[in-house]
């Protein structure tokens, strides 16, 4: 059976989350990237430069639309309103992917400004199945799902999230995107094995790699790591990163800095840094095929 | 008896999950949550209310800051608890968030001194929303070449959709230069006495204005915003500044972007 | 009477918008040159979410759900703003 396939061709190189702050470095100094990613949400906008700017940036380049506010894991369906504003979006900056959240953040009329985490339940796959296929029908393409950081786990999940993961792919269609930050992050916060998570998932559903920086907040005598795209990738999520490469071969790969913004040279640097990962595992397995 | 964790459905755990982080308690909740070793459900839970609290109290900070430098970034977050709890977000959009912050401050009795603060959050919103208004073509004066002198007393004029006319009885625009100056670069503090505001913010070419108006000006624009024609609108502005030079106005008015249409 | 001073009125209405449309964009700068600019490419609103990114708990924002907000006073720029505040006004 093929796995995902993308609706439109995917960049073979990395990319990085735009920012604000970025938007002369990019527009200026045009980066050699081979995409850039925004949250449709911070442009549900009447009109303005903010627009107009990524309407420049996306006559150069690749766009990806990364939603965080459709609340796919919610038990009401999605916001018909949320769906029209992410249609019109789509419509014009012609994104090659669209991805939200296995979370949820509405009940009904309260929106809970987070990526919160679900019961991992055959109730809860029912639920966020319906509101991917409500999202897929409405866009009219097939979107990717990325896996959350979370903070806690419910004591009656009846699977693991990639069970959870590997389900929903299969119900809906819909692809991955697989943040291995948050792999690493739940991995440490729950006591899980991190590789067994990258061998578990359905590889050949990833459409989409995201890498990021967290924070270790100490509790007592207890670590816990918070997703806060606010420093560094560090070397552990790189470590894991060549994992998930080995796996499942090259995939668009994006930089996520949200907080501490650096000169956007030192996440160009990152991005280039993931490319040689790429790249280096590809001649790794070419020589090993020529050698076996 | 309390029901058997295990029967929670997706709906329960979600309404229990909104009280948690909505001030209501976790007692709900708490008996879903798989134990963390060395770590109480209640920490757990502080870190999701300290994310909803920071995602909703940044992005308010972004749109007044201000306001924020004008309190400070402590009391902002302290305020922004009784904001939310008051406002409690109905979307994801935190574009669309915090809008009603001016009249909340209006009300809000720990800043009842600071009686010039919610005016600085009306410039800061009103300049936001100018900032992501729809787009518009200003008005080509050239049109209004060859009309009769009965039209051109008679003219109507419609505004752009960016534009905000703010009247308030505070210096708001000097107390957001020096809100807004970097450390050590600071403009002399303003008179506050007797010395109010007529500012009109809108957005041309890709920037937005803030512009102090004379009283003529303002009140000319005034007059044209709720409706009346160039006639009367002129003859008030004379009467309420007796230099008033509509000649003068009107060019600075074209040349700035002010009216979408005439008619 | 009236219709007189009307007329008047209306002909010199009309030779200020005539003279106002003559008017360069570049000779008309009285109100450009006073603005302030706050908005624009290069700075854009800072109101946006983000990829539901946790906060540190230790980090400078973490507030205390259990304190009682009205115990904070602000402290910031207003303190430079003598004159704006009801309690120097009765001083």
């Amino acid at each position: 059976m093929p796995g995902f396939q993308p609706d439109r061709p995917m960049p073979d190189k990395t990319g990085i989350g735009l920012k604000v702050e970025h938007y002369r470095d990019v527009l200026e100094g045009r980066p050699d990237l081979g995409f850039f990613e925004v949250h449709p949400e911070n442009y549900m906008l009447g009109g303005g430069p903010g627009l107009t700017t990524l309407e420049a940036v996306r006559s150069n380049y690749p766009l990806s639309l990364h939603g965080v506010g459709a609340s796919l894991g919610s038990y009401d369906p999605v916001d018909p309103d949320h769906l029209t504003r992410l249609k019109a979006l789509v419509d014009r900056f012609e994104p090659f992917v669209v991805s939200e959240h296995l979370s949820w953040s509405r009940y009904q009329d309260h929106f809970l400004a987070d990526l919160l985490p679900l019961p991992l339940t055959t109730a809860a796959l029912a639920a966020m199945t319906a509101n991917v296929n409500h999202m897929q029908e409405a866009l009219g393409r097939t979107i990717l799902v990325e896996n959350p950081s979370t903070y806690l786990e419910f004591s009656h999940a009846d699977m693991t999230e990639p069970e959870f993961l590997r389900a929903l792919v299969k119900a809906t269609g819909c692809g991955l995107l697989l943040d291995v930050n948050n792999i690493h992050v739940c991995a440490m916060n729950h006591g899980f094995d991190p590789i067994g998570y990258l061998d578990a998932i359905p590889g050949d559903a990833v459409g989409e790699i995201h890498l990021a920086g967290h924070s270790i907040d100490r509790y007592g005598e207890r670590d816990i790591r918070i997703d806060t795209h606010g420093a560094p990738i560090n070397d552990d999520v790189w470590a894991l990163y060549e994992q998930a490469i080995i796996r499942i071969g090259p995939k668009p790969t994006l930089i996520e800095r949200d907080d501490n913004l650096p000169p956007f040279a030192d996440l160009l640097a990152e991005a280039k840094q993931a490319e040689h990962v790429m790249a280096s595992l590809a001649q790794g397995a070419n020589n090993a095929s020529v050698a076996g | 008896m309390p029901a058997s964790p295990d029967k929670i459905t997706l709906a329960g755990i979600q309404s229990a999950f909104a009280d948690a982080l909505s001030g209501r308690g976790d007692t709900a909740l708490a008996p879903h949550i798989k134990p963390m070793p060395g770590v109480p459900t209640n920490v757990q839970l502080d870190i999701y209310r300290n994310n909803v609290h920071a995602a909703l109290a940044r992005s308010t900070e972004g749109l007044y800051p201000a306001v924020a430098k004008l309190v400070g970034e402590e009391f902002f977050h302290h305020m922004m608890r009784d904001y939310i709890q008051r406002f409690p977000p109905q979307h994801g959009r935190m574009v669309d968030y915090g809008h009603e912050l001016p009249d909340f401050l209006e009300s809000y009795p720990p800043v009842a001194n600071l009686r010039y603060l919610a005016d600085v959050a009306r410039l800061e919103l009103a300049s936001y929303l100018a900032y992501r208004a729809p787009d518009h073509t200003p008005l080509n004066p050239a049109q209004l070449a060859g009309l009769s002198p009965q039209e051109v007393a008679a003219l109507r004029f419609e505004f752009v959709p960016s534009l905000t006319l703010l009247a308030s009885p505070w210096p708001v625009l000097d107390i957001y230069r020096l809100a807004m100056a970097p450390e050590g670069e600071e403009p002399p503090a303003p008179e506050m006495d007797n010395n109010p505001a007529r500012l009109l913010i809108l957005r041309s070419q890709d920037e937005v204005d803030m512009i102090p108006l004379p009283y003529g000006d303002f009140s000319f624009l005034m007059s044209l915003q709720t409706g009346a024609n160039l006639e009367d609108a002129a003859a008030g502005a004379t009467a309420s500044q007796s230099d008033f030079d509509l000649s003068s106005t009107l060019a600075q008015a074209f040349s700035a972007g002010v009216f979408s249409t005439a008619r | 009477m009236k219709t007189l001073t009307s007329k008047a009125t209306t002909i010199a209405l009309a030779g200020a918008l005539a003279a106002a449309v003559s008017v360069s964009s570049a000779q008309a700068q009285d109100w450009a040159k006073k603005a302030e600019k706050c908005y624009g490419v290069a700075k854009a609103g800072q109101n946006d979410c983000k990829a539901g990114p946790g906060t540190s708990c230790q980090g400078t924002s973490k507030v205390d759900f259990q304190g009682n907000a009205w115990m904070f006073v602000p402290k910031g720029v207003c303190e430079k703003l003598a004159g704006g505040s009801l309690e120097e006004k009765k001083a």
